[in-house]
């Protein structure tokens, strides 16, 4: 345990060297938060409700996005796939621990990064929306619902993005699948657009898929738009999520590392 | 004249090294091509999802903003294969490793050399999808085409992409300033793509009126060539358009001039 903590600071005091992009990433997602509620008050022009959705509703959920994303969202397979092409993991093989958690130190350092410096930011401008809207929609257990919905949303972005670090055995870059995993989470995570907004029979396909924890669900958590009686459900569909992604993780990563080859290791 | 055909003929050059480099390794080619276009097909499916639930956004029907989709593929593709992605993005870890030495020892303007020369092939032939984009868009929209009209549109749109391109630059520069600021080039290019696919009926207000078409006039990449497509060109628009393009340019210029000052070669 004492090597994963020493990995864990190592990595924690990487995050915060460079304080600019910090700061840089959190104009950002000011920018997406301007964009966005000048956006959605111009779709309301027109219409009160969008399906179960107000503005308020609207501008609030896509107000925790960034929150939700700054606790669930994994960076470590751009990373750690260039250092699988570059030989470097030979490194990590022959050291006496788990690749896998080593990388769990990356992920959760970032986390740590963040809870010292953007999630603060973003849990006042929830609040401040919030109070601003006159929409006090927020409760404990909408929190402790929201925390625990995080906790699952994280598990699995986690091993997914694990997975995707480990197609570098094969292939050379693995950047485009973690566009492409962006784009799954725009479209089936709830990034982009509610499931409430799809049409039923295309949102109820939507969600047996493992994407929905990412955004979706913590951000529907919060809203109210979830409660106690659907963390049970949402706990059994994780669960088998996070085997299937578990077992296909560990079959690309021993198929891998037959093949591994460490290139310039 | 002889200077701009000497940059002209340069960047022939290298945007032909560029496609040879990039076509070297097809497999790679089609997935980059392929990332560009997913991000094509989920702008189109969001729209998609909410005009199923709206008739009309700020005035645009379905086939309008379907257009204005097109026209700002075309150009946020344009944007990420001319300066971004090879350009603006590239600098801070050119400046880390101190690789802007061999851009600063030739020749050539260090404005334009780092960050126009280096094309993104895969977000050219993206703009491909764009085209087919405006091209179902026009075939349901019943517009009387004029040459006026679509001349004065596409003036519009080389001003925005101009006005978009010097923004790009003019925060990409601040990564001479901050060491590694890997996001700065970010924040330029998200500038341009979290407001420019909006109609610009959107930016109501004062405050958002001198915003959106004075001091980051992103109105002018896409949504005001689409508004002049369908409803015909406005004198207003394009002379604003050819004052704010020049206008930014010189600021933009001078910005990365200042901020070039700041850098201390790494590697020598």
């Amino acid at each position: 345990m004492k090597k994963y903590v020493s990995m864990f600071k190592k990595r924690l005091a990487v995050g915060l060297e460079y304080r600019s992009n910090i700061f840089g990433q959190f104009i950002i997602d000011i920018l997406a938060l301007i964009s966005t509620i000048i956006f959605w008050n111009a779709v309301f022009k027109t219409q009160t409700h969008l399906n179960t959705y107000s503005l308020n509703d609207s501008i609030l959920y896509f107000f925790i996005t960034p929150l939700t994303g700054a606790l669930t969202y994994i960076f470590i397979s751009e990373e750690l796939g260039y250092e699988i092409k570059m030989g470097a993991a030979s490194n990590y093989l022959l050291k006496p621990y788990s690749l896998t958690f080593e990388a769990l130190t990356r992920a959760l350092a970032s986390k740590l990064n963040n809870f010292l410096t953007t999630i603060p930011f973003y849990i006042v401008l929830v609040l401040g929306i919030s109070m601003f809207t006159h929409y006090f929609i927020i409760s404990f257990q909408s929190i402790a619902l929201f925390i625990f919905a995080i906790g699952m949303g994280f598990a699995l972005h986690f091993i997914f993005d694990l997975s995707i670090a480990y197609c570098a055995f094969w292939v050379g870059d693995v950047w485009a699948f973690t566009h492409f995993k962006k784009v799954l989470f725009l479209i089936f995570g709830g990034l982009m657009f509610p499931m409430e907004f799809l049409p039923k029979n295309l949102s109820t396909f939507f969600s047996f898929l493992p994407f929905q924890y990412m955004y979706y669900i913590p951000n529907s958590y919060l809203l109210g738009k979830r409660t106690a009686s659907n963390i049970v459900p949402d706990a059994i569909l994780f669960i088998i999520w996070f085997i299937v992604l578990a077992v296909i993780k560990q079959f690309i990563w021993k198929k891998g590392l037959a093949k591994y080859e460490a290139s310039g290791g | 004249m002889k200077k701009i055909k000497k940059y002209i003929q340069i960047f022939i050059r290298y945007f032909k090294m560029d496609v040879m480099y990039d076509l070297s390794s097809r497999g790679s080619f089609f997935i980059m091509v392929g990332v560009e276009t997913f991000y094509i097909v989920a702008a189109v499916i969001f729209f998609n999802i909410l005009y199923g639930n709206i008739k009309t956004l700020a005035g645009w029907s379905y086939y309008e903003m379907l257009l204005l989709i097109g026209i700002d593929t075309v150009m946020t593709q344009c944007l990420v294969g001319f300066i971004f992605a090879n350009g603006t993005n590239a600098l801070s870890k050119r400046i880390t490793t101190g690789y802007v030495d061999y851009f600063l020892l030739k020749p050539v303007s260090s404005y334009f050399f780092l960050n126009l020369l280096q094309p993104y092939f895969p977000s050219m032939v993206s703009t491909l999808f764009g085209f087919i984009i405006i091209g179902v868009a026009l075939s349901h929209l019943a517009i009387s085409f004029s040459i006026i009209n679509i001349l004065g549109a596409m003036i519009i749109a080389c001003c925005g992409f101009m006005i978009s391109a010097s923004l790009m630059i003019a925060f990409a520069s601040l990564s001479f300033k901050f060491m590694d600021a890997k996001t700065f080039p970010r924040i330029g290019m998200n500038l341009t793509t979290n407001f420019s696919d909006r109609p610009f009926q959107v930016y109501e207000g004062l405050i958002l009126k001198v915003v959106f078409f004075c001091i980051i006039p992103i109105v002018f990449l896409s949504s005001v060539p689409a508004f002049s497509l369908i409803h015909g060109v406005s004198p207003l628009f394009l002379l604003s358009a050819v004052i704010l393009t020049i206008l930014f340019i010189l600021i933009s210029k001078k910005i990365w001039d200042i901020m070039i000052i700041n850098y201390t070669s790494a590697s020598s």
